[in-house]
């Protein structure tokens, strides 16, 4: 654990000169930063109502049922695609972005190419969900996006990074912050996990036999590593700022890296327990699941350590108040995950509304909270000020509907689970055991749409609307040869 | 911080997950060959219909899987042989001939490993699809009417013509056919039978 | 950048963040030595031999031992080779057809009863026979044809079958005991006759098992010669 390590990043001096370059950092980035937030924040609006309409026609079937576009089985994958490929991939893009332009120390000159690629990324999302609405869709969980759709991501994916490596690349030497570490990693194993996934089942044609290992291999990815790393790496970066104290332990979050990165490739078949997939590779998964624990405690150790007695003060603030909740949320989804895993446990658990819930809290509470925290703390910085009581009214909104969502997976699954498992019970009557459960996670997908609404509107205030005085003052006039993107 | 470093410990720390999860079924798996079963006689898994292949498609591209397993978990742990849903645990090479294989995350509704045991009459598919809540009471299955088409009788009634009840009736002198789409997916359906034998599936012990 | 908004107090512009190195606790060392150790354990038990054809590891012991599936019933297999092949003559009740073909149910040749054994039922089999014989008392003089071209697994089954099957209760015939008898009679293409075959010492699989090789390989070119046992296997024949 020395040469490869993620080590620390040296203090910088707090003195007016470094606030001032920063503040000239962050100028260099904003357009494209708030670029992806926007583009982020539409996929969050339109995902969240792609899944109203899939969760209003679980309790009233006949809802739409007029045509094609809408069925469910269209509606809720186009949903869960512009969620995690739209809102979530782009949100974590950004600060991304941002944060390495703040390592690197950068001002970034010319933003053009990383524009264009959000650009090319937001149209072969529109034309993807699109075509899954018209029945292009592969059929294979989050690889549903047709092949060319799937490719202009990547290439979208590989001109950013390719942007980003060549520009904000840190000085060689510079020691790299835990934050950047999970953030950079993640850039490297999207590209892994999407090329590999599309190449053997989207874009060439492999015998059904592997399509299961292989769909579970990136699904798991895909929430576990991807979302996960950019997540993480933003809580690594705001929380120790926002409390105003280093991070605790640079050993707990270098054990945490590591762990994650070996345990969350493994957990793939935990969603094939007793399914087609030989039984060793089942098993792996399920204790590779259940292993993940292990960087779950090691990061809310860390970062709660960092907190410490500043953990009323953050939990007062309204943006830092989503930080850890998302926080929170991640650790219950871990400990989620892991408890499912367990066979006897699978065995009632498994293909209920319980895990429907789990995605639901990963991709609500964790993600969503997680970026929403991350992209409100930026805003006063990018944008103008904005009203905390309605972030503060959203934050609340998105809680009660995480709440429905557990309580709907927790006692809804076991009873669900209890059902399904029972010889006598007949499968229509598990249709009415669950149904109420269903109107709870309708409710809450109503609730949590709002909040995003909210949040989409708070957003647009904050960039346009100007405040009375701006949120962030430049002291120093910009330099010439510094492009500045509006 | 050699960064050159940091990438190769990723590299060789997730790729181990990608070698075990990935590229060993794509061998292992992937490799697996129909065969002749020493019991049957036949070739195993059967040969499947280019209609059924087509139905695939349908089943893939209207996301049946966002609410559909198909899979059969084995006795002990799991109750699905007891519950009818198979006689028999599903294994990777029951699914060779589907391209892709789906297995399903959610049992919203039931699994269809076998569906095609235990329905064997397309009429049943065709007015299930048509309207779900009439042949089957209570079910929250959305209909799929726009895998049929009105139109008026030429003659003598088409053989596929469903028969409709409800709601959704036509109007006189014309008739719900199914679309070649809804052909190709009941045709599809009613091939998911997984009973004959594989060595790597043994049938557990019949209990009365 | 120290002004800051005042409707954010959580997010000053304190700078970018540091980190501190205290050490991992020894709590957390000890759960995870803990934890991937009951991890290891429990994949060591589960893994099902790390086979890519064992699907439910309760099939396999944890260290890979037993086969990943049993072998199938040859009684399955030897009923679908009897249809394909034997139903033809000696019917699927196996009754035969009476002064045609000789029945099977209960009878002595099948169940290797007087003086009949195991390999008398392999080799007539493998070359077939032709010429009168008797079974259960009944005269027939027909011809059956050679099977040689089934593999010894496929004749092992149809005979397992046939000894079990219709109230027959006799030993399964196990494929290397068809094989060895196949090697025995490598040399001969002619059917055989009621009477050259009795002229062969009796052997039972249950016996062949018991007594090696040795014995039984220098026991049947012996068999051949004897000319008085030939003369008593003729008599019934015509006599009933």
């Amino acid at each position: 654990m020395t040469a490869s390590t993620p080590t620390t990043q040296p203090t910088v001096p707090a003195d007016s000169s470094a606030a001032a370059r920063r503040a000239e950092v962050d100028r260099s980035v904003r357009g494209l930063v708030l670029f992806c937030f926007a583009s982020a924040i539409f996929w969050l609006v339109v995902g969240s109502f792609l899944q109203v309409i899939s969760g209003t026609q679980l309790v009233i079937p006949s809802f739409l049922d007029c045509a094609a576009f809408f069925t469910f089985g269209r509606v809720q994958p186009a949903g869960l695609t512009a969620l995690v490929f739209g809102w979530g991939s782009l949100a974590g893009l950004g600060f991304g972005i941002w944060q390495m332009a703040r390592a690197s120390g950068k001002v970034v000159r010319g933003v053009t190419l990383p524009v264009c690629s959000v650009i090319l990324w937001n149209l072969a999302l529109v034309g993807g969900v699109l075509g899954i609405l018209a029945g292009k869709g592969s059929g294979i969980p989050y690889l549903e996006l047709p092949g060319p759709a799937a490719f202009a991501i990547l290439l979208a994916f590989g001109l950013l990074v390719i942007w980003l490596l060549l520009t904000l690349r840190g000085t060689p030497g510079q020691p790299l912050y835990i934050a950047k570490a999970f953030f950079v990693v993640a850039l490297f194993l999207f590209a892994w996990l999407y090329s590999s996934a599309n190449t053997l089942l989207i874009w060439t044609v492999s015998p059904g036999s592997v399509t299961g290992p292989i769909e579970g291999w990136f699904e798991n990815g895909l929430f576990g590593l991807w979302l996960t790393f950019l997540s993480l790496s933003a809580l690594f970066y705001l929380l120790p700022v926002a409390a105003g104290r280093p991070l605790h332990s640079q050993g707990l979050a270098t054990f945490a890296f590591w762990t994650l990165l070996f345990f969350g490739g493994w957990g793939g078949m935990r969603y094939f327990i007793g399914g087609p997939i030989p039984a060793w590779m089942v098993s792996a998964s399920v204790v590779a699941t259940f292993l993940l624990i292990l960087p779950a405690l090691a990061v809310v150790t860390n970062l709660g350590r960092t907190i410490g007695d500043a953990g009323s003060r953050l939990w007062e603030a309204p943006t830092t108040r989503y930080l850890i909740a998302g926080l929170i949320f991640y650790f219950s989804w871990v400990v989620g995950c892991a408890f499912v895993a367990i066979p006897t446990v699978s065995s009632i658990f498994h293909f209920t509304i319980y895990q429907e819930g789990l995605t639901l809290i990963a991709i609500y509470g964790f993600v969503s909270l997680t970026l929403i925290g991350a992209i409100l703390t930026l805003l006063p910085r990018f944008g103008h000020s904005f009203n905390p009581a309605s972030a503060s009214l959203q934050f609340w909104l998105i809680i009660v509907g995480l709440g429905l969502f557990a309580t709907s997976a927790t006692i809804g699954g076991l009873l669900q689970g209890f059902a399904l498992y029972d010889v006598e019970v007949s499968f229509l009557n598990v249709v009415d055991y669950v149904f109420p459960f269903r109107v709870l996670v309708f409710v809450g997908l109503l609730t949590v749409f709002a909040a995003t609404l909210g949040f989409a509107a708070l957003f647009a205030r904050s960039v346009y609307v100007p405040a009375k005085e701006p949120a962030v003052p430049v002291s120093q006039p910009v330099p010439q040869n510094v492009e500045v993107v509006a | 911080m050699k960064s050159s470093s940091l990438f190769l410990g990723v590299a060789i720390v997730f790729g181990l997950s990608w070698v075990g999860l990935v590229a060993y079924p794509y061998v292992e798996l992937g490799g697996v060959q129909p065969e002749v079963s020493e019991e049957t006689g036949s070739l195993v898994p059967p040969p499947v219909s280019g209609v059924a292949i087509e139905g695939q498609r349908v089943y893939a591209a209207n996301g049946c899987v966002y609410c559909h397993s198909q899979q059969v978990r084995p006795l002990p742990l799991f109750t699905d042989i007891p519950k009818g849903l198979g006689p028999r645990q599903t294994v990777a090479r029951d699914y060779l001939r589907y391209q892709p294989a789906s297995l399903g995350r959610v049992r919203t509704g039931p699994d269809l490993a076998n569906v095609g045991l235990r329905r064997t009459e397309a009429s049943w598919f065709y007015q299930h699809l048509y309207e779900p809540s009439v042949v089957s009471p209570g079910s929250n299955m959305p209909a799929y009417r726009y895998l049929f088409e009105e139109r008026e009788i030429q003659g003598q009634r088409s053989d596929l013509a469903v028969n409709v009840q409800g709601p959704h009736q036509p109007k006189p002198g014309y008739e719900i056919v199914p679309t070649p789409e809804a052909q190709a997916l009941v045709g599809y359906l009613m091939s998911l039978k997984r009973d004959y034998p594989l060595p790597e599936a043994p049938k557990p012990p019949e209990e009365g | 950048m120290s002004e800051q908004s005042p409707m954010n107090p959580a997010t000053p512009d304190t700078g970018d963040p540091t980190v501190e190195n205290a050490s991992v606790p020894v709590w957390f060392w000890c759960l995870s030595v803990a934890m991937v150790f009951v991890g290891a354990l429990y994949l060591g038990v589960n893994s099902g031999g790390f086979k890519a054809n064992v699907f439910n590891p309760d099939q396999v012991s944890w260290v890979g031992g037993g086969a990943p599936a049993g072998p199938p019933d040859p009684k399955v297999i030897g009923k679908r080779l009897f249809s394909a092949n034997c139903v033809v003559c000696h019917q699927a009740s196996g009754e035969g057809v009476p002064g045609q073909f000789p029945p099977l149910v209960d009878s002595e040749w099948v169940l290797s009863k007087e003086w009949h054994g195991d390999n008398h039922l392999v080799k007539l089999v493998l070359s077939g026979m032709q010429g009168p014989v008797t079974v259960k008392g009944q005269p027939f003089n027909n011809a059956m044809p050679a099977w040689k071209q089934l593999k010894d697994s496929e004749i092992a089954a149809i005979l397992t079958y046939i000894r079990s099957e219709w109230g027959n209760n006799a030993a399964p015939i196990p494929a290397d005991f068809v094989a060895k008898i196949r090697e025995e009679i490598a040399d001969r293409s002619d059917p055989w006759t009621q009477a050259e075959l009795q002229a062969i010492d009796r052997v039972l699989v249950s016996e062949a098992e018991a007594a090696p090789a040795p014995e039984e390989a220098p026991a049947d070119p012996n068999a051949q010669p004897p000319a008085p046992e030939a003369d008593q296997a003729a008599e019934p024949a015509p006599g009933a």
